[in-house]
């Protein structure tokens, strides 16, 4: 069963010091289930902070959040890959699922049929030292994948990457997602790449993060990079954040 | 193979260098390696030897332990807490520059001189040094490793023994390892000032006797555990432990 994911009116303030930021302020979107959604815009826009919520990460909000069912398995990408550098690329994929009560056998097995799965079987003995930074981040890839989640949650992870390593990986994911239906949240400052992997964007705005435009991409799969029909999409989604950020910088100027 | 070369090669240029210097302050004073060694032979045919290393390893293993099991629970505290680290912190660096000697002599005044003193002496000033380093471990320990396992739904029990603990075992292992140094140099003092047995009173003994060749065997076997220690336990443990660290290297 896949998951379905509900913000209503969800606002969440920092506290740092005496200063207090408004993160994001009514913020109303649902995920359908077996949807592929990214989420863009600047950074300071609140984007990380509602996928923080949707991972149960963060609790600290204001509204109220919902994730149908209560039991869906999550998996997390991060930017960074945040393996356990002690541990071999098998024992860091198979150490999710030991943690969920998969004998040890078995979680190796099924490690090793995960890194198969995104091309890495020959790297599954060596540590994360050992391996290149697209490397790391196909073994926390494998990592996510291996707790067959109902809802993937994904942070910039592509972002750290030199551009030809990311640009296979966006293929592999697409790859991977069209293999089992899940839910799919994906945030980025890459419009491009929001676009080329979404079926749908949310642009979101800074200081507070708002909801600007909601749009459907309606561009056929399998799509490519450099599509014009993409490509005339990303600007029309570009447009909603740079109108945006007009609108900002005369409020601050006046 | 090699490595074994190495070792032996490098033993022999520092049994050179002692002959020499042996030669040039006189053999009186600092008795050559062949002399020293049978004097460690002569003492094992008076029936010390054993007696003497069994005690001194005793009261070293007992105060590194104290030692030990101090600077993990203070260290961490100090490390977890804001407040702890603030009212606390600064007792630590207090008690790293109190001079041995006073900690000994106030321990032996007031635990009384004995092995426990001895052992409780030397774990007080021992313990500072492996503190600090315990405690750098814990503020070394990457949150954003907590978060993903904490994302991936992991229980709060596995998350501390396989993500946050294997994390500080790099600066529990450096703590231990100059712990253990420290105490043994260390409690040859304490054996010295308050103790009629182990090596440190036997250096004493042969000291006051002006018996240089004795005074270098009592401490020379004591030495050579230490290096069985070092490289026949600690290093290979290392290498184990820290295999991913290596994988850096290339």
């Amino acid at each position: 069963m896949t998951a379905r994911l509900l913000f209503r009116n969800i606002g969440r303030t920092f506290q740092a010091g005496r200063e207090t930021t408004v993160a994001v302020r009514g913020i109303n979107l649902s995920f359908e289930r077996g949807s592929f959604t990214a989420m863009v815009g600047r950074s300071g826009c609140g984007k990380s902070t509602l996928l923080h919520i949707a991972a149960g990460l963060d609790t600290e909000y204001e509204g109220s959040f919902a994730r149908e069912p209560t039991t869906a398995t999550l998996a997390c990408l991060f930017q960074q890959p945040r393996l356990l550098v002690w541990q071999s690329a098998r024992n860091n994929v198979a150490f999710v699922l030991e943690a969920r009560g998969v004998a040890k056998r078995e979680a190796r097995r099924r490690a090793d049929e995960m890194l198969d799965l995104v091309g890495l079987s020959a790297a599954a003995d060596k540590f994360p030292a050992q391996l290149s930074g697209g490397m790391q981040q196909r073994v926390s890839l494998a990592r996510a994948l291996a707790v067959d989640p109902d809802l993937l949650l994904m942070d910039e992870p592509f972002s750290a990457l030199d551009e030809l390593t990311a640009a296979r990986l966006r293929e592999e994911l697409v790859a991977l997602c069209a293999q089992k239906e899940r839910t799919v949240l994906f945030v980025t400052h890459n419009i491009q790449e929001a676009c080329y992997l979404a079926e749908r964007v949310v642009v979101l705005s800074a200081h507070p993060g708002t909801v600007v435009a909601d749009v459907a991409v309606e561009v056929p799969r399998p799509r490519r990079m450099d599509d014009p029909r993409l490509v005339e999409f990303a600007a029309h989604v570009r447009s909603f954040i740079d109108r945006n950020a007009r609108t900002g910088a005369s409020e601050e100027a006046a | 193979m090699r490595s074994g070369f190495y070792v032996i090669a490098s033993l022999f240029l520092l049994a050179l260098v002692w002959q020499a210097v042996s030669y040039l302050v006189g053999a009186d004073v600092l008795p050559g390696p062949i002399a020293s060694i049978l004097a460690v032979e002569q003492s094992n045919r008076e029936g010390y030897l054993w007696s003497d290393i069994g005690i001194t390893a005793y009261r070293v293993v007992g105060a590194f332990l104290m030692a030990l099991v101090a600077a993990l629970v203070i260290g961490a505290l100090l490390g977890r807490s804001r407040l702890a680290e603030r009212l606390f912190g600064p007792w630590v660096t207090i008690g790293a520059s109190i001079p041995s000697l006073v900690v000994i002599v106030i321990v032996y005044l007031s635990v009384g001189v004995n092995d426990h003193a001895a052992m409780i002496g030397t774990a007080l000033i021992v313990a500072p040094p492996m503190i600090f380093a315990v405690w750098d471990g814990i503020r070394a320990i990457n949150p954003e490793l907590q978060e993903m396992a904490r994302a991936f739904a992991i229980p709060k029990f596995t998350i501390l023994w396989r993500v946050i603990l294997p994390q500080t075992t790099p600066f529990i292992f450096v703590a231990a390892r100059t712990g253990l140094s420290l105490t043994w140099r260390l409690m040859i003092f304490v054996e010295l000032l308050g103790r009629s047995s182990g090596v440190g009173y036997r250096i004493q003994y042969y000291y006051n006797l002006v018996d240089m060749k004795r005074v270098v065997a009592a401490a020379l076997p004591f030495i050579a555990l230490m290096l069985l220690f070092e490289f026949c336990v600690l290093r290979p443990l290392e290498r184990r432990v820290f295999r991913w660290r290596r994988a850096e290297a290339k």
